[in-house]
Formats: C-alpha cells, structure tokens, sequence
C-alpha cells in the first residue's frame, strides 16, 4: 500500500543528487534533463566533500525542506577533494543512507574504475557519451529505469522495515 | 815509350803476376782440399805375440781398435800375429824378422803397437832394423824392468801388472772361512811370470791360507784333485796350457775342463778364463789394455813426444765374475767390490725390453700428455661455461629489470591514455554539446553562414571522438596478451554482420558469405573487431552510385586458414598496398570517405597478436580482396 501510494504520488518529485564539477558537464546534463522532459527536481554538488555534507546535513544543507535526501545520486568518480569512490565507500557504510540508488556518470572506460565502482556498491555504471543526443537518450533511460520502473528502498527511515 | 807509358806497362806487370799467383795458390789450395793427400793416411802395425782366434789376443784387438776408430784420423791399421804360442824358436823368429823386413820395407810406418812379452822383447831385439824411426807403444808387457828402455828413446806402453793379492782378497771376501788355496800352473813361460809375481803376494796371506801348487801335473790328475776339494778350499788357476804328457789345451778349455770337475770356486787373474768357469777375480783384461794402448798410439799420432808419454806400470785391471759361476757357488752378488763387472748376467727385464719399455714409457707419457691437455681443456671450458652462465645470469638479470621497467612504463602509458582520453573527451562533450545547444536554441539567431560554423564545430567534435575511439582500440591492442583459442568464424562474421546491420541498410549493401566457414585459432574479440574494420571499408569505400556487394569465403590449407573479403569498391592502386595498414594512412580526404587511418593498422597489429597476416589484392575502379590468414583449429 505505501509503496503504491509513494508511486501514486508523483515520482517527478523525487530529488536527483548530482555530483559533477565540471561546470559544462552540469549544464549539458541539466540541458538534457529538459529535452528529456524529466522534471524532477536535480541538486548539484560539485565534490565529494560537499555531497558528503549534503547527504549528512551538515551546515546550510541542514535544511531538509530545502535540501531533502535524494532518491537517487549521480556520481562521477573523477571529483575534487574526494572522488566519487570515495564517497560510495563512504556511503555504502552509513545505517541511513546506505541503500541510496547510486548510478555512477563519468567518461572513464577503464576496467579498474568500472570494477572498483561495483565492489563498492554501485547500483549502475554510465559513461557519459560525446554527443549531446546520446547524452539525452542516455539520461531518458536512466529515468525511466530507476525513477519509473525501479522499487525504491525506503532512505532515512527504520533499517529493517 | 814516354815514361807514363813505362810505368804503366810496368804496373799492368805487377799485377799480371800477382794475378797468376794468386791463381795458383787458389788451385794448390783447392786441389789440397778436394784431394786429400795419401800422406794424410796413418799407419799403424799392430804386432800380437800370440795368434787370432785366441781370446786374450782378441780382446786387445777390440780394445786398440775402440781407440783408434774414436778419431777422425784416417787410419790404415796393419796385423802381426806372432803365434808363439805354437812356436817360438830362433828360425821362427828368424823367418818372421825376414817376413816383416820384406813386407814393411815401402811403408813408411807412424806407430808400432805390441801385445804381450815376446812381441815386446822381439822389437826391443830388432826395431832399428825393421822400424827404423818408429814410435813403438807396448801393452800387456809382465816382465817389464825400466832397464829395458834404457837407449829406446821411441818405445813406451801399458805393463801388464797382475792384481793377484786384490785377487785373493776378494775370493776370500766371498769366501769367508777358507784355509787352503790350491794353484794351477804349468811350465809355459806366462805360467812361469805369473807365479814369480804371485809368490811375492803370498806371505801377505801366510797366516790365512795354506797354498798347494798344482804344478806340472797332468790335466787328469789335476781334475782329480779338484774334483775332491773341500768346501773350505779355493782355485787359483794361472794356466794349463801344456799338461805334463804335453797335451795343450786353449786358455777356454782349460779353464772349462777344471772348471767342470771342481767341487770349489776358481779365481784367476786373467779375463781369457771368464765365461769359460772361473768365477772371477781381479783381472787383467785385454780390451782395457788395449784401449789404452791405443790412446797412446793416438797421442803419438796427433804429434805428441814419446817421452812425453810415460809408461803406466799399473794396468786396468778390473773386478771381473761370471754370474753362472756365482749362481753355481751360492756366492751373493751383494758380496762383490764396487764396480764390479758381471757377465752372464741374466739380463733383467728392463734391459731385456728396454725399447718396448720405453716406448710404452713414452707412450703412457704421451697419452698422460694428452690427458693432461684435455683436462686444463675441460676446466678451462668449465670455467668458461660458469663464466658464461654468470654473463646469461646477470643478462637475463638486466632483461628481467628491463623488463619490469618497461612494463611500468606501459602501465603509465596505459594510465595516461586513459586519462588523456577522459580529459580529451570532457571539453569534446562540451564543444559538441554547446555547438548543438547553439544550433537548437538559438537558430533563429544565426544566418546560414553562423549555423554552418556551429555545424562543423559539431562535426569536428564527433570526429575526434572517433579517433580518440580509435586510438584506445589501438593502443589496447597493441599492449594486450593474447591467448588464441579456437573460434568459429561462421558465427565471427555473423555477430558483426549483426551489429552492422544499420550500416548494411543505409547503404543498401548486398553481402554474401559462403558458408559455412572454418575454425581458427584466435582471440574472438579482436577478431571480430578486424573482421567488422574489413566489412565497414568495403562498404565504405564504394563510389556514390554504386551499391556495395560484399563476399565473404574461406580458403584452407594444411595449416592455416585465409578469409576473403571481397568487395566492388573504389580500389587501391598497388603502389598504396602497403601504406594502408600504417597508422594514420588515409588516401582519401576526410569529406570523401571520412576516416581516421587507425582501423587497418588495428586490423594488421589485432593479426600481428594472433600470429596471422593481412593483404591485399586490388584493381583501381574495379574492387579490393582483402584476406586475413590464421593458423588453422587443430584437429581434436
């Protein structure tokens, strides 16, 4: 009943947690949110220390009206101050927060990064495509997979239920 | 005739005769040495006292002749023998004076060489007669006084002295314990001489032995008595030439009949019984005297005074025993003086095979050489071998370092790579990303030439994604192990047939492959990306009009397997067969046939991996063969 009620309720309004620095990847990738047409709402962070703190609370993301708890984070491994390992290592280990949907977004092909990504517990792995058209499909099927059709853990709540 | 011409005939005089003397000592010289002159020949007139074939006389012989063929000295040597012996009385001596006076007369003689007493005492007589002039050197002289030279200023010599006393010494030495000493002599006049000599040594032994003399008897009743000897008992033979009835016998077979009965050892003062079963003693011996005789005679050749040579008065006489007689007696060898000469002497082994045993010696030597040789050979190749092993060790030490740095510097290079090609491909991303949110959002802002730029920036942007594509693919494989397996290249070329299905439909494209294809060794994936780079060019590089037919088939041999790629395409002229699998090789602008230049070169190192090869056959305007060779699946 809950799950068909949460689904009931519009799934546009699942947060998406970007983790990018490169200014131009956020702009093409919110960019091909909108040819999408997907409009849930998207956070953008720009290392892993600062999504570290977003997912945590800390400082001004304390908020959580205004900075609620993703359902879903896309992480690039590549990140200033602490990669995107780093922080799914780190994630993987947090009782609240450890089920998180965490879809790796990054250019690097290389199979140690690739396989170090799912060790750590990765749910999906994409490399970010050149062009801008493969971009949109790319995230229109990201969408529909796991903000449509996936089953969502229930984040924050009581580990067991 | 002008003085100068004088002079000069006087001149040309001079050395006209010198001339001519020259020449004639020249041939006096020459003719001296190629004609050496009879005078240079020396004779020497040997006169014996007794006759050939008897051994004393024989041995002085051997001795004189020793002597006098130890020269260069061409020497003529003349024999004498007296016989006394047999005959010795005035008109022998007579007829024998009258012989040599007649047979000497023309020779003009250099030395004159005696044996024994009667020739001595015959020339003392008769020399400045017969000899006049000529050096006479005697040897074997018993009798001899110094008186006798007295007036003879041209005669010296050996005497022939006795050792009896060193004689009897040494029978009683290896004889100890004996009392009695029985003396065998006859009424010769040798006899006579040796027993006055030996009577003078007797009284040294006077308290030792007591001497019986065996005198003038008959051979019978001498081997009587000494067949009847006790063991306590020695013989002492002088001679028994002539017996008491007057038999004569040989100094060897008087000796050998005595010697036959005697229960005892004899002894003698002379070598003419050795062998002939005396024991031995110390022994006047003919070769010695005749040797030194000889020497004599040499030093009077070679020009030296007679005077000057003294006479020796004390002959070479030596310990002399025959090995039978010891054997016979029991009588130890170890006994004997020093020096000692033994004949009969069963010759050792050694001395018996001294040639075999010094060749085997020398063999043995040899082959120890050879061993030797090849032993400094083995270690020395030994060590060369350690040596080279050290060389291979610390080599296969430095390929192994350099191996492992290579092999970091190929991770680095891995890791750059793909740094580079994640860093290339950000602002790539964002030039084609932007260039295409240009030409979307603001095409209502931009004229034709505006949107024509953004277009190629687009464009640009892809196509350095596909030669960033490329290059990874390349350096992928380039570094890449691989292990071939076997594969199936029916199902090879029907996956990437697949996956250029859209290729295939856009450009209408008519493929045919003859199935089914055979297996190969190889490594799927890389096999399939070679055979997907052969089937994108022959559709690719079509003319505009033409719509591309492709065919696929495969040849076997024993041990490999070539796939044909055949296509109606543009060509390649043969001076470009080669070129094409470079790196970067394009023949055709990028507008035509866009491209990167990497995909052959992939296709030649994917092969290169596999141990395969690539080529081409091709006819400008008419179509390309591509084949691709790989060994072939072993049969199971």
């Amino acid at each position: 009943m809950k799950r068909r009620n949460t689904k009931g309720i519009g799934l546009e309004r699942y947060l998406i947690l970007l983790v990018e620095d490169d200014p131009n990847d956020i702009i093409l990738i919110k960019r091909a949110f909108e040819k999408a047409n997907i409009t849930n709402p998207l956070q953008v962070v720009e290392n892993g220390e600062e999504a570290i703190s977003y997912l945590t609370g800390k400082g001004s993301y304390g908020d959580r009206v205004k900075y609620p708890l993703p359902m879903l984070l896309l992480l690039d491994l590549k990140l200033p101050r602490k990669s995107g390992h780093e922080v799914l290592e780190w994630l993987r280990r947090q009782p609240i927060l450890k089920r998180l949907t965490v879809v790796v977004l990054t250019s690097s092909q290389k199979s140690s990064d690739i396989n170090r990504a799912y060790d750590l517990g990765a749910s999906s792995y994409l490399v970010k495509p050149v062009t801008f058209d493969a971009l949109v499909e790319m995230v229109k099927g990201l969408s529909f997979y796991w903000i449509i059709l996936n089953e969502k853990p229930i984040i924050g709540g009581e580990p067991n239920e | 005739m002008k003085i100068t011409e004088r002079l000069r005939t006087a001149e040309a005089m001079h050395l006209a005769k010198a001339l001519m003397f020259a020449i004639l000592c020249l041939s006096v010289i020459s003719a001296s040495l190629s004609h050496p002159s009879a005078d240079k020949k020396k004779h020497v007139l040997v006169i014996h006292s007794y006759n050939q074939g008897m051994g004393w006389t024989d041995y002085i012989t051997q001795g004189i002749e020793s002597a006098l063929h130890s020269t260069d000295q061409e020497i003529d040597l003349h024999f004498e023998y007296m016989d006394t012996k047999r005959i010795h009385d005035e008109q022998h001596l007579q007829n024998l004076r009258e012989l040599y006076r007649h047979k000497y007369r023309n020779c003009r003689l250099d030395v004159i060489i005696s044996s024994d007493d009667n020739a001595f005492r015959f020339l003392l007589a008769h020399h400045r007669q017969l000899f006049p002039g000529t050096p006479i050197v005697f040897c074997g002289v018993n009798d001899f006084k110094d008186s006798m030279l007295v007036g003879h200023n041209l005669i010296t010599g050996v005497v022939g002295s006795f050792d009896i006393k060193a004689t009897f010494e040494v029978a009683l030495q290896l004889q100890p314990g004996s009392k009695q000493m029985f003396v065998i002599v006859d009424k010769t006049l040798s006899g006579a001489i040796v027993k006055e000599l030996m009577m003078k040594d007797i009284p040294y032994f006077k308290d030792v032995l007591q001497f019986t003399f065996l005198e003038n008897l008959d051979m019978s009743e001498v081997l009587e008595r000494v067949k009847n000897l006790s063991n306590e008992s020695i013989v002492f033979l002088i001679s028994l030439l002539i017996d008491k009835s007057g038999n004569t016998f040989s100094f060897e077979s008087s000796s050998a009949l005595i010697s036959q009965k005697s229960a005892v050892p004899i002894y003698s003062h002379s070598d003419v019984y050795l062998g002939h079963g005396i024991v031995g003693g110390k022994m006047n011996c003919g070769d010695a005297l005749g040797q030194m005789a000889g020497e004599m005679a040499l030093r009077i050749l070679y020009g030296e005074k007679v005077t000057n040579i003294p006479v020796v008065k004390k002959s070479p006489n030596r310990y002399m025993f025959d090995y039978k007689e010891l054997k016979r007696f029991n009588i130890k060898s170890s006994l004997l003086p020093n020096g000692s000469i033994i004949i009969n002497k069963p010759s050792s082994f050694y001395s018996e095979h001294k040639g075999l045993i010094w060749s085997a010696i020398v063999s043995i030597a040899g082959l120890l050489l050879i061993i030797l040789i090849f032993s400094v050979n083995i270690i020395n190749r030994r060590r060369a071998e350690e040596k080279l092993k050290k060389y291979r060790d610390h080599l296969e030490e430095l390929v192994e370092n350099r191996t492992r740095e290579l092999e970091g510097i190929n991770t680095e290079l891995e890791a750059f790579a793909y740094s580079v090609s994640h860093d290339l491909r950000a602002p790539l991303r964002a030039m084609q990303g932007f260039s295409q949110a240009l030409l979307e959002d603001y095409a209502p802002k931009l004229d034709a030439q505006g949107k024509d730029y953004a277009r190629r920036m687009d464009d640009s942007a892809r196509r350095m994604e596909t030669l960033i594509q490329d290059l990874l693919e390349y350096s992928r494989l380039s570094r890449s192990e691989i292990k071939p397996k076997p594969v199936d290249l029916t199902s090879v070329v029907d996956h990437v047939l697949t996956q250029l299905e859209v290729e295939i439909k856009d450009k209408d494209a008519l493929i045919r492959v003859d199935k089914p294809l055979p297996a190969v060794l190889a490594h799927s994936a890389t096999l399939e990306q070679i055979v997907d780079n052969l089937i994108t060019n022959a559709i690719k590089f079509v003319s505009p009009e033409v719509k591309p037919h492709i065919h696929l088939w495969a040849e076997e041999c024993d041990t490999v397997v070539r796939l044909w790629v055949e296509d109606n395409g543009i060509g390649i002229a043969p001076e470009h067969h080669e070129r094409i699998f470079r790196i970067f090789e394009k023949l055709h602008g990028i507008e035509r046939y866009p491209g990167t230049g990497i995909g052959l070169a992939t296709v030649k190192k994917g092969l290169e991996k596999m141990s395969g090869t690539v080529g081409v056959e091709s006819v400008p305007e008419k179509g390309s063969r591509f084949w691709i060779e790989l060994p072939k699946k072993e049969k199971q």
